[in-house]
């Protein structure tokens, strides 16, 4: 390394030219008579010239030489204020030189600022591995002059950025990336670990976790050697460090999360089939074990009752099953629905077919409205709703109860109202009903059997229909189940 | 004896296939079994049963693959069997050639039901060749030949896209008709995203036919699968 800055700083050959063209001119000058009044200007004017306007060293290097040139000349000629003379320009050159290092310092700082300004404003806006280093590469692309490639290591593997996707490194391309990503130092040309490698090789990541590294090949061979220039990748590597770090924060963080979510849901799941599907099994187990030692009686009211609770025990846990089935179908993927422009007839009266049973002692009014409602859903779901309000609104009522459905037309959505005469809902629990396994206070069901998924699976069939849903007290006492529905079709529906 | 019908029920589950058994048994109708799809088949051929009922859920064949087969040379009727929630499934199999579906859990009321529909309208089929041409459920008469439509003997009238409808379902009585089947049937095969029309108009349908239409006598709604006419 200090061979090659040594080589760096040795000034050129044009340089050595120049200085001393410029001397055998000078003296050549002085030979023939020419004052440092005519000389002195001249000579100002070319060591500004190359401190200015030849970039780099060099341009110091013939500047100074320059200078000290004269100053010899003048000082062998014993004139004390060309001494004065020689020395001021030098220090000239010096306060130029200088100046230009601070302006250039200045310039990559400004120029360092946006590159990493744009860098974390993109970087924050992107999640996953691939999607960062793949974002990084191409604002860095566009912002700096150097050749940069990005490796990620992945268990044993060392990947490597090509376009928007990771290819394994061949073996032998391994050492730097790993050695780097290991040791957490950098590595390869410019550094004294590997110096003959073609790039530099920085870590990619934060202090505390490293993810890979970032090679880096100067445009410019100089600015292996210039310890500005390689902050600048170095302070790149760690910004992108912990763009990653972050994101995978977020992916842990959200996995736990769905872990902890799932775990929850089981667990009422599992509380909810073994209570509240045990329930039903049990009568069912008791009245045909009873109807088996009955068998010989035949044909009595009793033994009838016995079958008919039977069904009913059978039609709850095949609405259970509805909708169990459905929770898992919302809570497992991300749910597309077969939307289909259903006419509002059709699906309301298929609810009540499916409830006739259940419904049969409740006085049922019916409005919809005069012409035909066509709404985009997907109607076995929307079934499933309706299904699922009538039920409640007859397992909460007593059975002479009254029981409404509504639908009409409000701004561009359906409006879709079940109401009943039930035991209502205390107002704050109002929102509460609709979250998964919550129901209303316990002195209020009265040991009503339910499961508390009914209201949550609708709740989030209408929502994913777009609409909304709510309960609202009656007037007089008793439920309003309100939802609604878009009647526009999306485009992707 | 002998000369009841013959039912092949092709289902997996030995339980169901039990229950199956009794329940036809009752109506003293003629059962064979099978657990596999491929036995079926078999046993379809060297029997040629009357009607087969069939579980879309198979372990060693898909149904559709089943009915597929069946349907290279079988005529008689196929009722499937499956669950509630695979609306797509009943569509392609009754697409492929069912004639109508059961969702599991179904009572023996609603299977028994169902075969006897699926009989007679065998039989309706070949009397229509000989010309019988009027059907008529609860207060609904229908004419098809006279094209003349009566509801509690007076007469209704409808345009003559609601006949066509209405008379496709008659043909099918008891049946369900997919969606796109009436479709093709009264519109053509050419407006086949038009499903919507078939909604529209059995909606009409129902306000002239119906006394409540939300709560339909006659023109039942299958969510998501299509319409089927009652015919008893």
């Amino acid at each position: 390394m200090q061979h090659a800055i040594a080589k760096l700083l040795i000034p050129t050959a044009p340089t050595l030219l120049s200085i001393l063209g410029l001397s055998v001119l000078e003296i050549f000058l002085r030979l023939r008579g020419v004052g440092y009044d005519t000389l002195g200007p001249l000579l100002l004017f070319g060591i500004v010239f190359s401190t200015v306007f030849v970039e780099g060293i060099q341009g110091y290097y013939t500047a100074i030489g320059i200078s000290l040139v004269s100053a010899l000349i003048a000082g062998s000629e014993e004139q004390g204020a060309i001494k004065i003379f020689g020395l001021t320009t030098l220090g000239v050159t010096f306060c130029i030189a200088r100046l230009k290092y601070l302006r250039y310092k200045a310039i990559l700082q400004s120029e360092r600022a946006e590159v990493l300004y744009r860098l974390s404003r993109d970087l924050t806006r992107k999640n996953g591995k691939l999607a960062l280093l793949a974002s990084a590469a191409s604002i860095l692309k566009r912002e700096v002059p150097d050749t940069l490639e990005f490796y990620l290591v992945e268990g044993n593997q060392i990947l490597k950025l090509k376009g928007t996707e990771l290819d394994p490194v061949d073996e032998h391309l391994r050492t730097l990336p790993d050695w780097v990503f290991r040791t957490g130092e950098p590595a390869g040309k410019g550094t004294e670990t590997l110096p003959g490698a073609d790039a530099l090789f920085l870590p990619l990541g934060t202090d505390q976790k490293r993810f890979g590294a970032l090679s880096v090949q100067f445009r410019d061979p100089a600015d292996y050697y210039d310890e500005d220039k390689r902050s600048v990748y170095e302070t790149i590597a760690k910004q992108i460090g912990e763009a990653l770090e972050r994101d995978q924060e977020v992916v842990n963080g959200f996995q736990t999360n769905l872990v902890q979510e799932g775990e929850k849901l089981r667990n009422s799941l599992l509380r909810s089939l073994s209570h509240d599907l045990r329930t039903p099994l049990t009568g069912i187990q008791g009245s045909i074990e009873l109807l088996k030692m009955k068998l010989n009686e035949g044909d009595t009211p009793e033994n009838r009752e016995l079958l008919e609770s039977v069904s009913e025990e059978l039609a709850w846990l095949a609405r259970m099953m509805d909708n169990i089935l459905s929770l898992t179908r919302f809570e497992s993927e991300r749910v597309v629905l077969r939307k289909e422009s259903e006419s509002v007839e059709d699906v309301v009266g298929s609810a009540v077919r499916v409830l006739s049973k259940r419904l049969a002692s409740h006085p049922l009014h019916i409005k919809l409205p005069d012409s035909i409602l066509m709404v985009p859903m997907e109607s076995a779901l929307i079934e499933q709703v309706l299904v699922n309000l009538l039920d409640n609104a007859a397992k909460y009522s007593n059975p002479n109860a009254p029981i409404e459905i509504e639908v009409g037309v409000e701004g561009d959505m359906a409006v879709f109202k079940v109401a009943d005469r039930g035991i209502g809902i205390a107002l704050e629990d109002l929102t509460r009903v609709f979250e998964k396994f919550q129901r209303g206070k316990p002195e209020e069901i009265r040991g009503i059997r339910g499961t508390g998924l009914g209201l949550s699976i609708c709740k989030a069939i209408i929502e994913a229909h777009g609409g909304t849903i709510q309960a609202i007290p009656r007037e007089g006492g008793g439920t309003i189940f309100r939802f609604t529905l878009p009647l526009e079709v999306e485009t992707n529906g | 004896m002998g000369n009841e019908p013959l039912i092949l029920v092709i289902e997996d589950e030995r339980p169901i296939r039990n229950f199956l058994k009794s329940a036809l048994q009752t109506q003293s109708y003629r059962v064979l079994e099978a657990g596999k799809g491929k036995e079926g088949v078999s046993l379809a051929a060297s029997h040629v049963p009357d009607i087969i009922l069939l579980d879309l859920g198979l372990p060693d064949m898909d149904g559709i693959e089943v009915i597929k087969e069946l349907r290279a040379w079988y005529t008689a009727p196929i009722l499937i069997l499956s669950a509630r929630g695979q609306e797509r499934d009943k569509i392609a199999a009754l697409d492929a050639g069912a004639d109508d579906y059961l969702t599991k859990p179904f009572g023996v009321g609603e299977l028994l039901a169902r075969i006897r529909v699926a009989l007679r309208n065998r039989v309706r089929r070949e009397m229509e060749e000989g010309g019988g041409t009027v059907f008529s459920v609860g207060g609904l008469k229908v004419d098809l030949e006279a094209r003349r439509v009566f509801i509690d003997g007076e007469e209704v009238h409808l345009t003559p896209i609601e006949f066509k409808l209405l008379s496709v379902l008659v043909k099918n009585a008891g049946k369900v008709v997919t969606h796109m089947h009436l479709l093709r049937e009264v519109w053509g095969p050419a407006s086949t995203d038009q499903l919507h029309y078939v909604r529209i108009y059995m909606a009409g349908l129902r306000k002239k036919l119906e006394k409540d239409p939300a709560r339909p006598r006659y023109l039942l709604t299958e969510v998501g699968v299509g319409y089927r006419l009652v015919d008893e």
